[in-house]
C-alpha cells in the first residue's frame, strides 16, 4: 500500500475517508504552525492541541459534505479555522484577555463557519453534568461511544433494549431543555 | 405526531437513515409548521455538537495512538479508525457515506418498451435502470419526484392479494408516478386495470384495487398477513416478475434491521431483481412475513424486506378507510409441509403490477 500523503489532493482523499495516517500526519505538520501562534496569544500548549483538534474536526466534516470545496491549502484552512476558534475563545472569556494586541501571522484568511462549535461543546457537557445520572451516562454512551441500545441496556442493566431507549429518549428532552437555557442564559450574559 | 416520534426521525435525518420517501416526507412536515421547525433546529444543532464530539474523541484516540506505537505503525495495516463512526455523522456525511460504502437499488423494472423497439438486450438495460443512491441523496429525490416521471412511462414489479375481492399490496415507489396500472397473472394474459387506494409514504408501501369489471373475486388467497416479527435465521423465500414468468428465490432472513439500521425492515439473504420490487417475502409456513423493499447493490447478498406489521397495519386502515369493505384474509390455507407444493399454492396469488 503506497500513499502518497505529500501530495495534497490525495491526502485529502485520505482525510476524507478518515484514515488514521493521514490525521496523524496533519497532526505532525501542522500543529507547530498553530501551537506557535497560540501560545503567542496567551495560550498553552494544551489548550493548542485542543483547538487544533477542534479544528480537524471541523475540517472532516466540511469535507464529507459534497457540496464543499476546499479553495486553499490545507495547511492554511486548518490554520485559520484553529485562529478563528482560539479567538472566539478569547472572546468568550474576558477575564484571560490576551496581554498584548493578537499577533497575527497569516497572510491569507479563510472565512469559515464553526457555528461557535467549542462554545456548544462546552455547554452541551455542562448539561450533562446538570442533567445528573443515570442520563448523563446513557446519553454519552449513545450518542458519544456510539454503542447500540442492546449494549447500553445491557450495562446498564435495563431490563431490555427498548427500556432503554424510552430513557434515552425522556434524558434526550431533559438535555435540550437544559442545553438551550444554558446557551440563552449565557447569551444573555454576553449581553 | 407526538415529540418522541419526531425526535426519532430528527436523529434518523441527521444520521442519514431515512429513506428518501421518509426524508421528503419528513421535510414536509417540518417546514409546515413553526413549531416543528424550531424543534428541528434544536434537535440539529444537539446531534451536531455529539457529533463534534464523538469525532473528536476518535481523532484524539489516533493521535494519542501516534506517540505510544509510533514503531508499528508501518508494519500495521491501515487502522480506518473513522470508519467505525461514519454511522451516524451528519446529514451531509451521511450521502458522502453512502457514496463510500454501499449502494441500494430499488427492485422494479422500467423502460421495458423501448428496450423492445430496440432489440437491446434487455439484460444491461435493465441493469442501467436500477436507480444509484450512490449520487446525492436530493438527486435521488428529484429522480424519484420529477426525473422519473420525464424519462421514464413504463415500469413493472410484483404485488399480492390482501383480500380476496381484489385490493392487492405493492412498493409505492412502483406507482407513484404513473397514472395507470395493470395487475396480471402469469397464467392469464388478462390485465386488470387497477387504481391506488391507500399509499403509505413513511414505508414505501401502496394498496392497489383492482377496478377492471373483468376482475373476479378469489374464493381464497392462500396467505395472511403475518402480525408479528421474525427471528434471524429463520427460512424465507419470495416469488416476483423480475421476468415475464414467476421467478422463486429464497434464503434466510440476516438482520432484523434493514439499511443503515432501519428498524421496520430486515436484511434477507435473497437474491432479488429489478421486478421483484412489491414482491411477497414468506415464511416456511407460507405466511405472508415482508414486501420486497431494495437490494444493496454493493453487496452480494443484501436484500431489504419492510416487515409484515406495516402492511397489516395498512391494511388495517383500509378496513376502516373504504367504503366497500376489502375481504381481508384471515385465516391461513396453505398447510402443505411440502415446500414445492406449498410454493404451486401461493403462485397462481403471485401477480404482475405494470404502470404507465
Amino acid at each position: 500500500m503506497n500513499k502518497d500523503l505529500n501530495n495534497e489532493k490525495e491526502l485529502l482523499g485520505y482525510i476524507r475517508s478518515g484514515d488514521s495516517d493521514s490525521f496523524k500526519l496533519l497532526y505532525k505538520k501542522m500543529f507547530p504552525v498553530v501551537l506557535n501562534y497560540i501560545k503567542q496569544n496567551g495560550g498553552s500548549e494544551e489548550q493548542a492541541r485542543d483547538i487544533f483538534q477542534d479544528a480537524m474536526v471541523v475540517f472532516y466534516r466540511k469535507l464529507q459534505d459534497d457540496t464543499f470545496e476546499l479553495t486553499c491549502k490545507i495547511q492554511t484552512f486548518l490554520y485559520s479555522v484553529s485562529r478563528n476558534l482560539w479567538l472566539n475563545e478569547l472572546k468568550s472569556r474576558i477575564v484571560i484577555a490576551p496581554q498584548e494586541e493578537i499577533k497575527d501571522s497569516s497572510e491569507e484568511d479563510i472565512e469559515v463557519e464553526d457555528n461557535d462549535v467549542r462554545g456548544r461543546v462546552a455547554i452541551l457537557n455542562a448539561s450533562l453534568q446538570n442533567l445528573g445520572e443515570p442520563c448523563a451516562t446513557i446519553l454519552k454512551y449513545y450518542y458519544v461511544e456510539n454503542l447500540s441500545m442492546q449494549e447500553i441496556s445491557k450495562r446498564m442493566s435495563y431490563t431490555n433494549a427498548e427500556n432503554a431507549k424510552n430513557q434515552k429518549y425522556k434524558c434526550l428532552v431533559r438535555l435540550k431543555k437544559l442545553f438551550f437555557k444554558n446557551a440563552s442564559d449565557l447569551i444573555s450574559l454576553e449581553n | 405526531m407526538n415529540e418522541k416520534r419526531f425526535s426519532e426521525l430528527a436523529e434518523k435525518y441527521f444520521d442519514g437513515s431515512l429513506s428518501q420517501n421518509e426524508r421528503e416526507l419528513f421535510d414536509l412536515i417540518v417546514s409546515s409548521n413553526d413549531e416543528y421547525r424550531a424543534l428541528f433546529a434544536q434537535y440539529q444543532e444537539l446531534f451536531d455538537t455529539f457529533t463534534h464530539i464523538r469525532i473528536k474523541n476518535s481523532i484524539g484516540n489516533v493521535l494519542n495512538e501516534t506517540n505510544s506505537q509510533r514503531k508499528s505503525i508501518e508494519s500495521k495495516p491501515r487502522s480506518n479508525q473513522f470508519l467505525l463512526i461514519y454511522r451516524q455523522i451528519s446529514q451531509y456525511s451521511a450521502a458522502a457515506v453512502i457514496a463510500l460504502l454501499v449502494v441500494v437499488g430499488t427492485l422494479y423494472i422500467t423502460g421495458y418498451f423501448s428496450i423492445k423497439k430496440e432489440q437491446v438486450s434487455s439484460y444491461t438495460q435493465l441493469k442501467n435502470n436500477l436507480i444509484d443512491i450512490s449520487k446525492l441523496q436530493t438527486s435521488i429525490i428529484n429522480s424519484f419526484n420529477n426525473g422519473t416521471r420525464k424519462i421514464e412511462n413504463y415500469a413493472s414489479g410484483t404485488c399480492f392479494p390482501v383480500s380476496t375481492n381484489g385490493y392487492f399490496v405493492t412498493s409505492l415507489h412502483l406507482v407513484r408516478n404513473f397514472e395507470n396500472a395493470y395487475v396480471s397473472s402469469a397464467k392469464d394474459t388478462t390485465r386488470f386495470s387497477a387504481r391506488i387506494i391507500l399509499k403509505d409514504s413513511l414505508h414505501d408501501i401502496a394498496i392497489i384495487k383492482v377496478v377492471d369489471t373483468l376482475f373476479q373475486s378469489f374464493k381464497s388467497v392462500p396467505f395472511i398477513i403475518k402480525h408479528a416479527d421474525i427471528n434471524i435465521g429463520e427460512y424465507v423465500f419470495t416469488l416476483g416478475y423480475s421476468k415475464n414468468d414467476v421467478v422463486f428465490n429464497d434464503g434466510t432472513v440476516s438482520s432484523s434491521t434493514g439499511y443503515m439500521d432501519d428498524s421496520t425492515a430486515y436484511q434477507l439473504s435473497i437474491p432479488a431483481n429489478p421486478g421483484n420490487s412489491g414482491g411477497p417475502i414468506l415464511n416456511n409456513k407460507g405466511e405472508v412475513v415482508g414486501i420486497l423493499l431494495a437490494k444493496n447493490l454493493n453487496s452480494d447478498n443484501a436484500t431489504y424486506a419492510l416487515k409484515s406489521n406495516y402492511i397489516y397495519d395498512l391494511v388495517q386502515n383500509l378496513t376502516s378507510d373504504t367504503l366497500e369493505a376489502p375481504v381481508v384474509v384471515k385465516k391461513q390455507q396453505v398447510r402443505s409441509s411440502d415446500k414445492v407444493q406449498m410454493i404451486k399454492q401461493i403462485q397462481p396469488f403471485i401477480f404482475k403490477l405494470e404502470v404507465y
